[in-house]
């Protein structure tokens, strides 16, 4: 179990990061989700031991690893461009780790066979790095970062640097393996798809702070503020004599007594993400497929259960 | 964040062995460059004035001047249709072609100016300004098509392709939009061939008239011809500020010309339709038929005896000659061993250097990166004129057999530090780290990574290194001793001499230096080519 308390990183007299704490829990799969800039990656950092925290403590099992230099602290990292050894092949990347821990070669060489089996690389030993694809280096970093059995395995936008279609089959591909074999993981990501096909529970950050923590369906039923809401794409946020609520995208359904104008209609596939004109308000939502013309009257109702209240 | 770095920079007391590449810049190099310039501003009685009429000083710089921008300008504009087809088109035999493209920049000068009489001896060329500026095209045509083409081949083509979808035609496309942005590599490449040509030393001089003197080539006469210590330091003096000038716009340009490499966009297609393949087949056949006319004709020369073809000149190499004390054969021998010692000392002194660099921080690395790139705006012979002047205190190596290998390893020095340190750097402090989180020690991270990466670095460095000091002239003309003659050394006096079979010899001789320079090459390239990312 991983627990951080009031850690803060101050990198050239900017502080980063800023009294944050969370644990993560065994077996647990917690994203860090925040736009660039938040201190994601920092944070991630600081818990290897790869950057020096300013305050704060970072244990595991209750034994204070903060002193503790990066390559004795038995975590793992990916890294987002995944730093693969050049030098080396697919295996001697793979077993770096395990010669570090002293493993004699036939073990090593079974380790290496498993975990590149886990990631479905299998035969790829010998293949040198540079002849490898994006996806292929991606599942081969991961393979490496898993191989010594770090108690806790961090991933840095892991599936950053890849095209949308490929990064959308790896992410799947990489829940599979992190939940089958039990893996506990801190993984840092901008995207909140990502974030919420893949988590436990999500750390949303935001200029070097916690924003809220929670469930990815706590966050998406009761997000903290007008900033979250918005940067989950919960809804569309609205001001009005002293209240601020989210108006989520499954607010609206299509048979009640408001009259409600299209302003503009994408159609995304099994949806159509609609926005609508009440009164002098603008929002948007999911409707079910169907022809909504710019300019045409609906007649809807608004669930009070999905506008959310929230704090100025 | 830089935990891993700086216990890195404790590794083997790295501080304390940055005193050997110190140590060794100081005694052959600085101090040696001190000595001229005292002899320059001390010695004799002559007054500025007479300085420079007695060392001809206005039209050497003029001549000097002139050939190198002719031979620029002449260079860039032969070199650019192949450097285009090598950036824009892929085709079969382009690693080959490339390679046999750089052959002629990588031959001793000596072997150039042999092949160079092999081609215009019988044409009667020889000792004309057209003998010296072909040379010189020669063996830069290289620099412009791997430093432009080089640039070129990663540059983004979409700003081109913008410029045709907005009305402009290929040429103008070309020369509004591409040709600017290459202007920095342009610039570049023209200044590192001015400087190479500014310093023309062995290319004039087995080449040229006696009315044809560059400032290195004014700086050899003034010495073996008149005696005239100080007049000949005056010249390197000169020449130091000159070639200084240039090295600085050099260093300006190549700052603005750099480039962000991580995005690779593949530019280079094969040749299609039917003028495309005539385009790069015609470029790619002048090409190779201009730079390898006078290396056949070498061998063919050094092949060709009375009746036919035969290895009588090869075998004279053996025989004592009246013009050496020594069998030719010897000079083979000794250049050998001259380029293993030569090499060795490059390599400890520049990996050192290098190390100091990449894994230190502070002042010293910044002074040692600067300093250790002097001996590359120096030219060979104020090199060799320096040792010359100045290595007979605190001990006498004048005539010590470790002179020659000393003056390589300081001309080499910079090749050296130049192939091992980006490599040094290139090792990402992320790689370091990937390492630290995979359980390794800084001591075991240094072991398993940068040392693997960095130790091919070595080998093309030492092969550099071994390559340069085979082929030196410029320095090694100052210092050889008559019994103890290098293969350049005893091929320039063989092509001095008027008899056939002098140049028979001469030519014998140069075709040997060829091929054990054209096999160390080979090993650099292939050490190379094998880490597609470094």
């Amino acid at each position: 179990m991983l627990d951080v308390k009031s850690v803060t990183v101050i990198y050239d007299g900017a502080t980063v990061v800023s009294d944050v704490s969370f644990m993560v829990g065994d077996g647990e799969l917690v994203a860090v989700l925040g736009p660039s800039g938040a201190g994601k990656s920092s944070l991630l950092r600081a818990i290897a031991g790869l950057v020096t925290s300013a305050a704060g403590t970072i244990s595991w099992m209750g034994s204070d690893v903060t002193r503790i230099p990066a390559h004795q602290r038995q975590f793992g990292l990916m890294f987002q461009d995944y730093a693969l050894f050049p030098h080396r092949s697919v295996a001697g990347n793979i077993a770096y780790g395990l010669e570090m821990r002293g493993d004699d070669e036939e073990k090593r060489r079974t380790r290496v066979c498993e975990v590149l089996g886990w990631v479905g690389m299998e035969g790829y030993e010998d293949r040198s790095i540079d002849t490898l694809s994006g996806g292929e280096q991606q599942r081969v970093a991961l393979a490496r970062a898993l191989a010594p059995s770090p108690r806790l395995l961090m991933l840095d936008e892991p599936v950053g640097s890849l095209d949308r279609a490929l990064r959308q089959r790896l992410t799947s591909e990489l829940r599979d393996v992190l939940r089958t074999h039990g893996i506990t993981a801190l993984y840092v990501t901008h995207d909140q798809g990502e974030a919420l096909e893949l988590a436990d529970r999500i750390i949303v950050m935001r200029d070097g702070k916690i924003e809220q923590m929670g469930t990815p369906r706590q966050l998406w039923e009761k997000p903290s503020g007008a900033w979250v809401a918005e940067f989950m794409n919960v809804g569309t946020v609205v001001n009005g004599e002293g209240h601020t609520a989210v108006i989520r995208r499954d607010a609206v359904s299509l048979e009640g007594t408001l009259r409600a104008e299209v302003i503009r209609s994408t159609f995304q596939g099994t949806y159509c993400s609609v926005i609508l004109r009440l009164d002098e308000l603008e929002f948007s939502a999911d409707l079910p497929l169907d022809d909504y013309e710019v300019g045409k009257q609906l007649s809807i109702a608004l669930d009070s259960d999905r506008i959310i209240e929230l704090k100025p | 964040m830089d935990a891993t770095r700086s216990e890195l920079g404790n590794l083997g007391r790295l501080r304390w062995a940055a005193l050997i590449p110190a140590a060794f810049l100081t005694w052959f190099f600085l101090y040696p460059l001190a000595s001229i310039l005292w002899v320059a501003l001390t010695t004799g009685e002559r007054s500025l004035i007479e300085l420079l009429t007695v060392t001809n000083m206005g039209p050497v710089l003029w001549f000097t001047t002139w050939q190198a921008a002719l031979s620029t300008g002449l260079t860039l504009l032969i070199a650019m249709p192949a450097t285009y087809v090598f950036a824009n088109y892929d085709f079969r035999g382009k690693s080959a072609m490339r390679v046999a493209i750089t052959i002629p920049f990588v031959l001793p000068t000596v072997v150039v100016a042999a092949a160079f009489r092999a081609l215009l001896d019988p044409v009667d060329l020889t000792g004309t300004i057209w003998a010296i500026l072909a040379a010189h095209v020669f063996y830069n045509v290289a620099i412009v098509v791997r430093t432009v083409g080089g640039f070129w081949e990663v540059l983004d083509s979409r700003p081109e392709q913008a410029a045709r979808m907005l009305g402009a035609s290929r040429w103008r496309a070309f020369t509004t939009v591409t040709l600017p942005i290459l202007r920095p590599a342009l610039a570049t490449a023209a200044s590192l061939v001015f400087l190479f040509t500014f310093t023309s030393f062995g290319v004039v001089l087995l080449l040229g008239n006696l009315g044809h003197a560059t400032v290195e080539v004014g700086i050899y006469r003034r010495l073996t011809v008149a005696a005239d210590f100080q007049g000949a330091a005056f010249l390197s003096v000169v020449q130091l500020i000159a070639v200084t000038s240039v090295l600085l716009a050099y260093s300006r340009y190549q700052y603005r010309g750099f480039i962000q490499q991580s995005l690779v966009i593949k530019r280079s297609w094969p040749a299609e339709t039917l003028r495309q393949r005539g385009i790069v087949f015609g470029t790619m056949t002048v090409t190779l038929a201009m730079l390898a006319t006078p290396l056949v004709l070498l061998l063919h020369r050094a092949f060709r005896v009375s009746d036919g073809y035969g290895l009588d000149h090869f075998v004279a190499l053996g025989e004592r000659d009246t013009a050496f004390l020594v069998p030719p054969l010897e000079a083979i021998m000794n250049s050998l061993s001259f380029a293993l010692a030569a090499a060795t000392i490059a390599l400890v002194v520049g990996s050192i250097a290098a190390a100091t660099i990449a894994y230190t921080r502070g002042k010293s690395r910044r002074w040692m990166d600067t300093v250790l790139m002097l001996p590359l705006g120096t030219s060979a012979v104020t090199i060799g004129f320096g040792f010359l002047v100045a290595l007979d205190v605190p001990i006498d190596l004048r005539t010590s057999s470790w002179l020659i290998p000393i003056a390589h390893a300081v001309v080499a020095v910079p090749f050296v530090l130049r192939s091992i340190l980006p490599i040094m750097r290139s090792v990402r402090h992320q790689l370091r780290e990937a390492a630290a989180m995979l359980g390794a020690n800084p001591r075991q991270a240094f072991w398993s990574i940068d040392v693997p990466i960095v130790s091919r670095a070595l080998m093309v460095g030492g092969a550099f290194a071994f390559a340069i000091s085979l082929g030196e002239f410029g320095a090694t003309s100052f210092i050889a001793l008559p019994d103890a003659p290098t293969l350049p050394i005893a091929i320039a006096r063989f092509l001095a001499r008027p008899s056939a079979a002098s140049f028979g010899r001469a030519m014998a001789m140069s075709a040997i230096l060829m091929v054990v320079t054209g096999a160390s090459v080979g090993l650099i390239d292939r050490l190379r080519v094998g880490r597609g990312e470094f």
